[in-house]
C-alpha cells in the first residue's frame, strides 16, 4: 500500500463506528417508510487505490447497480452505493410489496431503487461532511448499472491526482432478505488525508468529554 | 444523586465507550468508570466490579446487547441498565420492551450531554 | 431576514425567472430556511388548487399540515441545514403532496409524483421542490402488472388443462387395459371350456366307442376264426371288416389322442413335445435340433397351451416352411418358460398372420396371450419363420 492513506486501527474504527451510527439512521428512515424492520451494517472499512477497487467489489465484471451523489467543495468525492444487480431489485420488490413480479425491471422500481441508495448515501454524507466540518454541495442521485469495473473507472476524482477509494462494505437485510452491497468514497489522497486530519480532532474531543 | 456509584459501559466501540465516559465524568466526576467490549466480558467485569449503573450498546458481536442485558440483569438485578445504541427502530424497542426489565433510558448514538442527562434523570 | 442579497419573493416572482418558470411541465416550489414558499409555479397552483398569491409568504407546512410528520419535511430540513438532496419515489412514498389532477372535482384523484428536494445558496440556503407527474407511467405498470397476472393465470389454466388431458389419458389407458384383461380371461375360458369338452369327448369316445369297436373286433376275430375252414368265402369278407374295425379303432385312437394328448399328461411336456417332433420329423425329412429342458414345474393348463402352440407351428412348418431343419427351444428360469419354435424355410410375408382364414396363428396368439403371456411371430420370405412364446411360470391371478 502506498504510504499516505493507511488507517490506523483507531481511526478505522472510529470511522466504523461512525459510519454504523449513520447506517443505523439510514435504516431507521427506511424501516419508517416501508414498516418493516431494516437492518444496516457495515462489517469492513478498508482504504485502497481506486484501481484495487473493483476487484475488491467482487471483480470488475460484477454486474451491478450503482446509486451515486457527488461532493463539490473544498474538495470533490464521489459517494458510490453498489449493489449486486442480481439480488437487489429482489430487495426493492420486497419493500415496495409488489403483487406480480415482471421480468423485467421498470422504471418506477429504478426509481425507488434511487431513493434507497440516497437515504444510505445521505447518511453516509452526512458524516462524513459533519466530520470535515465543510459546506459542500452535493448532488441529486444518479442511478446507473453495468460492470462494476466501467463504473469504479467513471468515477475518477477530476484531479490529476490519484484516487484512493474508502470502501465500507454494507449488510442490508429486511424481512430475512439480506444483500451485501459496498459504500465507496472516491477522492483524492489530499482530500483523504484531509478526513484523517478531522478524524484524529474527532477522538480527540471524544476523549476530552 | 451524590452517592459515588459505579458505572460499567458497555460498547464493541472503544471510541464510543471514551465518549460515554467523558460526557459522564464531566457531569458526575467522582463517579468511577469500568469498560467492557463485549457482552461476556461484561459479566465478568460486573462480577468483580458490582455496578451501579451499565450503559449498554445493542450492537455487538457475539453476545448481543438484549442477551447481555438480560444476563447482566438476571446477574445483578440491583444494577440499572441505559441503552445507548444507533437509532433504534420501532421493532426494536418492542423487542428491548418485552424482555420485562426496567431500563433506566433508551438514548441516541452518538451519546451527548442530553443523553447523559436523560440517563441521570432516571436514576 | 436581514441580508444584501436580492429579496427572494421579488427575485423568483418577476420576469424571467417568473415566466421560465410557469411554462415548466413540472412543479416547483421554492422554500426558504424557515419553510416560508417563496416561489409557487403555475404547474403546482393548477393542481393544488391554490394559485400563487395565496401560496406566497406562507410556510409550507402551515399550508399543507399533512406534510408536517412526513419524511418529506425531513428531507427539507436536510436539504436546508445540510444541503443533502433527496429523492422521494412515488412507489416508496404513496402519497407526498396534496396535488391533483382536478382539485375541483368532488373526488379529485390525487396525482402519482415523483419529488426531488435540493438546495441552493442565495441569500441563505434555499430549498427547491421539483415535482413530476408520474401517474402514466403507474397506470402503465399497472396495466403491465396485471397483464402478467393474466398471462400468468392463463399459463396456470393452461397447465391444469394439461394435467386434466393427462388424467384422462390414464383413466382411458387404465380402461383399455381392464377391457383386455377381461377379454383375455374371455378366450382364456373359452379355450379351458373348450378343451374340458375335448377331454370329456376323448373319454367317451375311448371309453365307449373304443369298447364297441374293440368288442365287436373281439367277436369278429373269433367268429372269423371259426368259419375260417368251413367257409373260406366269408372268413375272408370278416378278414376285410376286421381290417376297418382295425382302421376304425386306430382312427378313433387318432382322434382321441389328438383332442386330449395323453402322451403330455403321462410323460409331461418336454417328451411330448420330443415326440411329436420327431414323429413329423420324419414325414418331412427335417433335421431337429432340440434343446428342451425337462422337468419344468409347469401347471397342467400352461403345458397343453405351450404344446398346442407348438403343434401349430410344426403343423405350418410341415404345410408351408418346406425347411431343411427345425429347431424348438424350451427353457425357463425363475419365473417365466419360454418356447421357440424355428425353421429355415421359405418364411413368410408378416402380412400372411393376417389371412382371413388362417386361424392357426391367431389362435396361438390368443392362448397365449390369455395366459397373460407374450407371442412374437418373426419371418420374411426367405428367411424362415420364428415363434417364440413367454410365459409366466406362476399365473398372476
Ligand atoms: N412355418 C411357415 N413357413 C411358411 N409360411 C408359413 C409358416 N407358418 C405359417 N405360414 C403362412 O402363414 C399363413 C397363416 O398361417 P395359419 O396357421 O394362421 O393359417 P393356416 O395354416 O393357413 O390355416 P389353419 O392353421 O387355420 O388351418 C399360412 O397360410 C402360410 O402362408
Ligand atoms: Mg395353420
Amino acid at each position: 500500500m502506498i504510504v499516505g492513506y493507511q488507517l490506523s486501527d483507531l481511526q478505522r474504527e472510529t470511522l466504523a463506528e461512525v459510519f454504523n451510527i449513520a447506517m443505523g439512521r439510514a435504516a431507521k428512515a427506511m424501516s419508517n417508510i416501508v414498516n418493516e424492520e431494516v437492518l444496516l451494517s457495515i462489517p469492513q472499512i478498508r482504504m485502497v487505490p481506486r484501481s484495487e477497487a473493483s476487484s475488491l467489489l467482487g471483480g470488475p465484471e460484477q454486474r451491478v447497480y450503482s446509486i451515486t451523489q457527488t461532493l463539490d467543495g473544498e474538495f470533490h468525492a464521489d459517494a458510490i452505493l453498489i449493489l449486486p444487480q442480481a439480488r437487489s431489485m429482489d430487495l426493492v420488490r420486497l419493500m415496495l410489496g409488489s403483487p406480480q413480479q415482471l421480468e423485467l425491471v421498470t422504471e418506477l422500481e429504478r426509481e425507488a431503487l434511487t431513493e434507497i441508495g440516497n437515504i444510505i448515501l445521505n447518511a453516509c454524507i452526512g458524516t462524513v461532511t459533519n466530520l470535515l466540518e465543510g459546506q459542500f454541495s452535493i448532488s441529486l442521485p444518479v442511478l446507473q448499472s453495468g460492470l462494476c469495473g466501467d463504473i469504479i473507472e467513471s468515477h475518477a476524482a477530476r484531479q490529476s491526482e490519484e484516487d484512493v477509494v474508502l470502501l465500507l462494505q454494507i449488510d442490508f437485510t429486511v424481512e430475512k432478505h439480506s444483500i451485501n452491497g459496498h459504500l465507496a468514497f472516491v477522492q483524492t489522497v489530499s482530500s483523504f488525508q484531509a478526513l484523517l486530519a478531522r478524524i484524529d480532532r474527532f477522538i480527540e474531543k471524544a476523549a476530552q468529554g | 444523586m451524590s452517592d459515588k456509584l459505579r458505572v460499567l459501559i458497555v460498547d464493541d466501540s472503544s471510541v464510543s465507550r471514551m465518549m460515554v465516559k467523558n460526557q459522564l465524568l464531566s457531569q458526575q466526576p467522582d463517579w468511577t468508570v469500568v469498560e467492557a467490549a463485549n457482552g461476556s466480558e461484561a459479566l465478568a467485569r460486573a462480577a468483580e466490579a458490582a455496578p451501579d449503573l451499565i450503559t449498554l450498546d445493542l450492537n455487538m458481536p457475539e453476545m448481543d446487547g438484549l442477551e447481555a442485558a438480560v444476563k447482566l440483569h438476571e446477574a445483578h438485578p440491583q444494577a440499572r441498565i441505559a441503552i445507548v445504541t444507533a437509532n433504534i427502530q420501532d421493532s426494536m424497542r418492542q423487542r428491548v420492551q418485552s424482555l420485562g426489565i426496567l431500563f433506566v433510558a433508551m438514548v441516541d448514538k452518538p451519546i451527548n450531554e442530553a443523553g447523559i442527562r436523560k440517563i441521570l434523570a432516571g436514576l | 431576514m436581514t441580508s444584501s442579497g436580492p429579496d427572494p419573493t421579488i427575485a423568483f416572482n418577476s420576469p424571467p425567472f417568473s415566466s421560465l418558470s410557469s411554462t415548466l411541465a413540472l412543479g416547483l416550489i421554492i422554500l426558504e430556511q424557515d419553510g416560508r414558499i417563496v416561489h409557487w409555479n403555475d404547474w403546482v397552483a393548477k393542481r393544488s388548487g391554490i394559485v400563487a398569491d395565496v401560496a406566497l409568504g406562507k410556510s409550507l407546512f402551515d399550508l399543507w399540515p399533512e406534510t408536517t410528520q412526513a419524511r418529506i419535511r425531513f428531507a427539507i430540513d436536510q436539504a436546508i441545514t445540510q444541503g443533502q438532496p433527496s429523492l422521494l419515489s412515488s412507489s416508496l412514498n404513496k402519497y407526498l403532496l396534496p396535488l391533483y389532477e382536478d382539485p375541483f372535482r368532488s373526488d379529485p384523484v390525487q396525482i402519482r409524483q415523483t419529488v426531488t428536494i435540493s438546495s441552493f445558496y442565495m441569500t441563505a440556503r434555499m430549498c427547491v421542490l421539483q415535482i413530476a407527474d408520474v401517474s402514466a407511467a403507474f397506470a402503465r405498470e399497472s396495466a403491465l402488472r396485471v397483464q402478467a397476472q393474466l398471462l400468468n393465470e392463463s399459463l396456470e389454466r393452461q397447465a391444469q388443462i394439461m394435467k386434466q388431458l393427462e388424467n384422462h389419458n390414464d383413466t382411458l389407458d387404465s380402461q383399455v387395459r381392464k377391457r383386455t384383461a377381461q377379454l383375455n380371461e374371455l378366450a382364456k375360458h373359452l379355450q379351458d371350456v373348450s378343451e374340458e369338452e375335448k377331454t370329456a369327448l376323448a373319454r367317451e369316445l375311448h371309453d365307449d366307442l373304443g369298447s364297441i369297436l374293440t368288442a365287436a373286433r373281439i367277436d369278429v376275430f373269433s367268429s372269423a376264426k371259426l368259419l375260417a375252414g368251413s367257409h373260406p368265402d366269408i372268413h375272408a369278407k370278416l378278414q376285410r371288416a376286421l381290417r376297418y374295425l382295425e382302421e376304425g379303432i386306430q382312427t378313433k385312437r387318432r382322434i382321441v389322442e389328438g383332442m386330449r394328448p395323453t402322451i403330455l399328461t403321462q410323460f409331461g411336456l418336454a417328451e411330448a413335445l420330443r415326440y411329436t417332433a420327431e414323429e413329423m420329423a420324419e414325414v418331412s425329412g427335417w433335421t431337429l435340433r432340440l434343446t428342451v429342458e425337462e422337468d419344468l414345474p409347469l401347471s397342467e393348463e400352461l403345458s397343453l397351451t405351450l404344446f398346442r402352440v407348438a403343434q401349430e407351428a410344426l403343423n405350418n412348418a410341415a404345410k408351408y416352411s418346406e425347411a431343411q431343419c427345425v429347431e424348438i427351444i424350451l427353457e425357463a428360469d425363475e419365473h417365466t418358460v419360454r418356447l421357440v419354435i424355428r425353421d429355415d424355410g421359405k418364411g413368410m410375408e408378416l402380412d400372411a398372420v393376417h389371412k382371413p382364414r388362417s386361424h392357426g396363428l391367431a389362435g396361438m396368439r390368443s392362448r397365449v396371450e390369455a395366459r397373460g403371456g407374450y407371442f412374437e411371430i418373426q419371418g420374411a420370405p426367405g428367411r424362415g419363420v420364428e415363434i417364440s412364446v413367454s410365459l409366466a411360470l406362476s399365473q398372476a391371478e
